[in-house]
This record gives C-alpha cells, structure tokens and sequence, in this order.
C-alpha cells in the first residue's frame, strides 16, 4: 500500500509539474500579449487624447474602443488628468462620458482585482460625478489603505467639504494611510475646507492617536498645527509621547519660556525634541538652555542640541568659541566640535 | 524476519510522511505567497504614485574587509541608487590590505571629529571619515571584529531611522529603497524588511547596475538560480504573509534601528548574524509584548554573486545551516513563546524539523532505503517509487516557484529561459540536492559536536561585471 502511495504522489507531483510549466508558459505569453495591446491603444489614442487636451472646439472623431481595451486607454487618461488643469480636464472627462468610463468605472469597483478597482476609484475621481458619492464612501471603508486612500482622494475631488466628516472617521481609525500624501491631497484640495474638521478631530482623539497625526496636520497647515499642537501639549503636558510630538511642530516662538521646563523632562525623546525647537525657534538668549541640554546623557539629545545650537539666530563663530570656553563637560565639547565639522562639510 | 519488515515499514511510512507534510506545508506557502503576489502586483503601479515621493531617510551600513579592489566600484554604484535621502557608512573592518586608501583616494575623505557614539560595544574604531565630494559618505576605520561587528559600528554611527546592511559586492537594483522602505511607510510596526536576491552570474553589470538579466552557463550557478527562486517567491512570501518570516538575507535587508539597538544588534558570535538577528527580535518584541512586523517584498532588490565551484559552495551551505542551527538553538524561548504568533507557533518549529533537520531525514532516508534493498528487505520497485515521490514532489515546489516569477516580475526575458530553469529543476533531483544533504548534515554534526568553523574565503569570479 505503502508503495502504491508513493507512486500515486509521485503521479501526482509529476503532473502537477506540467501543469504549472503550462501555466507559466501561458502567464508569460498573456503578459506579453497584454503589453503589445497596451502599446497599440497608447500609440492610437495617446494624440488623440493629447489633441482634445490642447485644442477647444469640436472634438475629433473617435475610433470604436473595444471593451477590453477600455482599461488601458482609461491608465493613459488617468495619466493624462494628472498633468492638466482647468478646462482641459473637462474636455478630456468629456471625452470619458463618451466612452462610457463612468458606467465602466462603476462596474469595476467591485472587480476583484485591486489594481482595476484603484484604476476605477481614479477614473470617478476625475470625472467629479457626484453619483459615484456612495459607491467610492463604501471604498474609503475598504480594509485595502491604498483603495480607501485613493477613494480618500477622488472624495475630495468631488466634493472636498463633504468628503471631510468620512475623511476625519477614517484618520482617527486608521494607522495605514501614507500621512504626508494625504496632507499633500489636502493641501490641494484647499487647506482652509480642512482646517476646522481637522482641529476638531485633532483635539477629540485619545491620547495615543495623536503623536502620529501631529506632524501630518502640520504639513497641512503648519499655523494650526502649531496651535492645536500647543493646546494639547498643555493639555496632555505628562505624556511624553505627546509632548515630544509636539514640540517637533510649534512654530510659534513665543512660548519658548514655557517649552523650557522640559529640559528636565526624564524622557530622553521630549528632551531631543525640545533640542530641535530651540534650533527652529530659538535666538542668541536661548543658548545656556542649549548647552545645558549639550550635557544630557543621551547621545542624540546632545547631537541635536548641538545642531539647534548652530541655527540659533545670532549666532556666529566668536559666540560658539565663547560657548565652547564655558563647556565644562568633554562630551558637550565633542559634540560641538562634531556638529561643527559636519556644517563645515555640507 | 518479520520484527525487520515491520520497521522497515514504519521507516518507510515514517520518510514518505515526513516529504508529503514537507512539500504540502511548502505548496501551502507557495499559494499563499501567489494569493499576496495577485495583491500585491495589482496594486504597486498605484502605490508607487503614492509612495514614490515619500521617502524615510536610510542609513546605508557596508562592511568593507580587504576589498581594495572592488570597494570603490560598490561605493560608487550605491551612490547612483535612485532615492532622495540617504547616507551610506562604509565600514573599514581592520583590512590589511589598502581598502581604507583606496577609499581615501576616490572620494576624497578626510579625518571627522565625529563624537562617537558607542550604543552596541564593538572592536575600538580607529578613525572616522568624511567625503569632501559627497556630503552623505561617512567611513568608519576599526580593528578586525567581523561582519557583524563592522555592522554595529555602522550601526553606532547611523543618523537615520532605518538602515540597509548588506554585502559590499552585492548590486543593488537602482530603485531597491523606494521599494524596501513601502512597508515602514505602509505599516508603522514594521521592523525589518527583506526583498528578492537573484544571481548575478550570467547577468552584465556596468558601473554597478544590471545592464542585461541573463541566465549563467556555469551548471553550479545555474542550479542556484532555482534554489533561489524556490526560497524567496515561495517561502518567504508565504511566511512573511502570516508574519512568520525567520529569514531577512544577509545580501539585503532593512531594518528599524532603534529596534535592532534595543534589540542588542548584531551578534559577532554566531555565524549566520542575519537569520540569529531577525529570530531575535522576533523573540525580544514578543517578549515585550509589542505588535510588529516583519516584512518582505517579492520585488528583485539585489544581485548576489552565486559560488561557481563545489568547494565554495560546500562551505556556504555549511555556514549557512550551521547559522541556522546557532539562530533558533540561541533563541529557543521563541518556540511556542506567548504572543509569538506565526514565528513561535509555526515557522519556528517548521524551521527546525523542516530545514535544519532535514539533512538528517534526507540522507538517513536514502541510506536506509539503500540498504534494505541492498539486503533484499526491499524490491527494486519499491526503492524507485519512493526516490520518484520525493523527486517529483520537488520539481512539484520548483515549477511553483516558476509560476511565482511570471506571476509577478517575469525577470527572466525569454521563454527558452523559463525551460531551462524547468529542466534545472529536474536535473537538480540527479545528485546536487543530494550533496546539499550531505554538506548541510557535516555541518549538522559539525554544529552538534561543537566543533569550531573557519570563515572559509567566498571566491568571487565577477565576470558579469563590464568595466
């Protein structure tokens, strides 16, 4: 029986083989057949598109678009969106009507393929078609972060204001979203339609939430990060991780004094993030709290003190001679010598 | 007569098991990695538009030992890697030959006061460098410690929050970091990342960049191209899909820094300090009861030059199963450890009954059937249908992983390639697997016994490298 077994697993595993060189064979050859077909819908409607793009008036005639050429030509009019403004873009999404990629896009949202789906969340997006509001919220909900980003995006394409509330839910749920690009996304779509729901959403979040959100809301909105970053580092002033976060974020010179007491902080990050305030805010007046903070036991604490001691305003090379003369720990002097040499060499 | 044919029996069903749970638990994994290829190929145009400008700085550490010759060529190529911020630290490890000179020369470096932090203790560092042509090179000059004592002074002296470690000979494809930092971007808990290693033989380099993908003519090369194919598309895919990914290759990885330091860094005593370092923090971020992830990309990221002669590749494969035994025999408290997830519950013990003691089951297996047929306790039939299971379940494993290649980024342009790799998949069954078995069992025992190992000297040939 025992050797029957082994026969049939070796029948088995040999067949088995064939089948998957086959399957190799045909993956390869619809790869390339895939490509050429790519290259022909490009080479015969990329001067066309580019002619709607660039010329008003009536638009050309169009050659007949079959079905399964349809996802190509909607990539190379993505492409195209992307690099317009104004009233090309709505030539070109008139162009897209007549194409049927809106009723193509919507069917392609529930493709199983997440490639087709992102391409279809892009296509709605541009074509700013308020009835696709529904079908691309369900996307922003979608476990994928690169579908619920892209939906995210053709949202606030649509309609920036009230995409914000679905927006703000998912930024408080989420940890997956590339954070910067959806500042950039924001930013684009006018800071000030955000400003308000963000602050609202920054100050209502648990406390563990927010360090990470800190620094995308001041690449929003550098003003109100700051602010909001203030008010909760007041509010949340025993929790290092907000605090150091925060510090990281003010803008705001004035409230230096108030920053100062956490040099004494016994977390070593809000003392490294205080450091990098004083070299963003600071001026001549701040550089005993810096060298203070040159002393620290912590190797980076002293490494970005000695950088913000540098940035201070005012300072020059006769004042970093006196500072030196008056450094009385080894490793503070070593740093300033480091930290010296490294501006020298850039 | 029929206490011997009773075990024979048990033997028997004991190998034909053990090769049928091996290759099933394997083909599993493969279809796991295709399932996480399907989604991933689906989705990368779209991330990169996302991802391509968002860029964590990376800290580049290359241990340098007696590399006179060729440290100027792999410094210069990484420096041409397409990527916005990132610094690289070569570390001269006590060469004695000219390696620091030639560094010296070529990109003009000159003494830094660099306030020297030492967060992982390492062999004392003589000197720091920095470029005057560019900005973002720094060389740290120390005594001889190894591999894994150059990357931790590397490491001491990283200015970013992740670092790449690797070989100082291995090409690097150009736009390997945009690819390898998407995970830390994509999920803040990632702590180590690994991509594909291909061989680098039969390709043409020039100025450190893979000009043309070709298949090598040297047969030991060539066999090593499906090794390879088998153990990054299908296994470690599939393992890193379940966060159960032990491996992160030496040639490439990237890893959270302050993760590693907290971590301990590199191990200079254990042979495999890549494999012992991931096992690690595997074990030290389920001990601290931390959510994290260790991750892989299936795209091509790096070109590793691959042993063309039998004695190299001999003390690869020993130092290779010998770092493994060191990795999971250091780190045991990781088997079936609280909160250790697929790496404690899964990979760990699969590793250990699967990889490091399958030389053991292999050979043993073999001999023992050899022998009961030799002394008639087995029919000749019987002998070849279990020699054709455990061939054709392997073949079964290497047409997968085939099928993973053109899948995802069909490196390998010409279908006639596709049938050669075939073909090397079936030959490989005639006596090279077997001598794998053979070399990885003495290091088994070797290991066992406790005896010590040399480093052995990789011979590099580099004939795929157009000056």
């Amino acid at each position: 029986m025992i050797v029957t077994l082994a026969w049939r697993s070796a029948e088995v595993a040999a067949l088995a083989s064939a089948a998957l060189l086959l399957m190799s064979l045909l993956v390869r050859r619809y790869y390339r057949a895939e490509a050429r077909r790519n290259e022909r819908v490009v080479a015969l409607w990329r001067p066309l598109l580019t002619r709607v793009a660039l010329e008003s008036g009536d638009p050309p005639t169009l050659p007949r678009l079959p079905g399964s050429n349809r996802p190509y030509l909607m990539e190379e009019w993505n492409a195209l969106q992307d690099a317009v403004r104004g009233d090309t873009g709505e030539r070109l999404n008139a162009i897209a009507r007549s194409l049927g990629f809106d009723v193509a896009a919507r069917r392609y949202l529930h493709s199983r393929q997440v490639g087709r789906r992102i391409l279809a969340i892009r296509t709605l997006g541009q074509l700013r078609d308020p009835s696709s509001w529904q079908p691309l919220q369900e996307q922003l909900a979608s476990t994928n972060s690169l579908v619920s980003f892209y939906a995210a995006a053709a949202l606030v394409r649509i309609d920036a204001q009230r995409a914000m509330p679905g927006i703000m839910n998912q930024l408080a749920e989420r940890e997956s979203w590339p954070a910067e690009a959806m500042a950039r996304l924001l930013v684009d779509a006018g800071a000030d339609v955000a400003r308000e729901p963000i602050r609202a959403l920054m100050l209502s979040l648990a406390p563990a939430k927010i360090p990470p959100l800190l620094p995308w809301l001041a690449h929003v909105d550098a003003v109100l990060g700051s602010e909001v970053a203030i008010e909760l580092m007041r509010r949340h002033a025993n929790d290092p991780h907000i605090v150091s976060a925060a510090l990281l974020v003010i803008v705001d010179p004035n409230v230096l004094d108030e920053l100062a007491r956490f040099a004494e902080s016994k977390d070593a990050d809000v003392r490294q993030s205080l450091a990098v305030a004083y070299g963003k805010l600071g001026a001549l007046r701040d550089a005993p709290a810096v060298a203070h903070l040159m002393c620290d036991r912590v190797w980076w604490v002293r490494y970005r003190a000695g950088q913000a001691l540098l940035k201070l305003k005012g300072m020059n090379d006769d004042h970093l001679e006196a500072i030196r003369g008056h450094l009385g720990d080894v490793y503070a002097r070593d740093m300033l010598e480091h930290v010296r040499a490294e501006a020298a060499s850039r | 007569m029929n206490t011997f044919r009773h075990v024979l029996t048990a033997v028997q069903w004991g190998f034909l098991g053990y090769f049928v749970v091996l290759n099933v638990f394997y083909l599993g994994l493969a279809f796991i990695a295709m399932y996480r290829l399907r989604h991933y190929m689906g989705g990368v145009a779209a991330a990169e538009r996302v991802y391509t400008h968002l860029q964590m700085p990376v800290s580049l550490v290359v241990p340098a030992y007696n590399e006179e010759g060729s440290i100027a060529t792999s410094v210069r190529a990484l420096l041409q890697l397409r990527y916005q911020h990132f610094e690289i630290i070569v570390v001269n490890d006590g060469s004695t030959d000219d390696t620091l000179g030639a560094l010296i020369r070529e990109f003009e470096l000159t003494p830094f006061p660099e306030a020297y932090q030492v967060r992982i203790k390492t062999r004392p560092v003589h000197g720091i460098y920095r470029s005057l042509k560019y900005p973002n090179l720094r060389v740290v000059d120390k005594e001889n410690g190894g591999k894994a004592d150059a990357s931790n002074a590397g490491l001491n002296t990283a200015r970013y929050p992740i670092f790449y470690c690797g070989d100082a000979d291995s090409v690097l494809e150009v736009r390997s970091l945009e690819h390898v930092v998407r995970p830390f971007l994509e999920d803040p808990r990632t702590v180590a990342c690994g991509g594909t290693v291909r061989i680098v033989n039969g390709c043409r380099v020039r100025g450190g960049v893979i000009e043309q993908v070709g298949l090598p003519k040297n047969p030991l090369a060539l066999l090593q191209v499906v090794e390879y194919l088998r153990a990054f598309l299908g296994g470690r895919l599939g393992w890193s899909a379940i966060n159960g990914l032990l491996i992160v290759s030496g040639a490439f990885g990237v890893f959270h820094r302050e993760t590693v330091v907290a971590a301990g860094g590199f191990r200079a005593d254990v042979i495999g300090e890549d494999m012992e370092l991931v096992v690690r923090l595997h074990r030290y971020l389920a001990a601290q009861g931390q959510r994290y992830r260790v991750s892989y990309i299936p795209d091509p990221v790096c070109w590793t030059e691959a042993p063309e002669d039998l004695a190299t590749l001999a003390s690869q494969r020993k130092r290779w199963q010998r770092g493994l035994g060191q990795s999971l025999w250091e780190n045991r408290g990781l088997c079936f450890a609280k909160g250790s997830g697929a790496a404690g519950w899964l990979a760990f013990p699969f590793f250990v009954l699967f990889e490091l003691l399958s030389p053991l089951i292999e050979v043993g297996g073999l001999v023992v059937m050899a022998l009961a047929w030799a002394l008639g306790g087995m029919a000749g039939l019987s002998f070849l249908a279990f020699l054709a299971a455990a061939f054709a379940l392997g073949v079964m494993l290497s047409t997968t992983a085939l099928l993973l290649e053109e899948l995802s980024f069909h490196t390998y342009p010409k279908a006639r390639h596709l049938l050669v790799l075939f073909l090397v998949s079936l030959l490989e069954n005639f006596g090279y697997r077997q001598l794998n078995s053979w070399w990885r069992l003495q290091a088994l025992w070797g290991w066992i016994r406790g005896e010590s190992m040399p480093w052995g000297v990789m011979k590099r040939n580099a004939s795929w490298q157009q000056n």
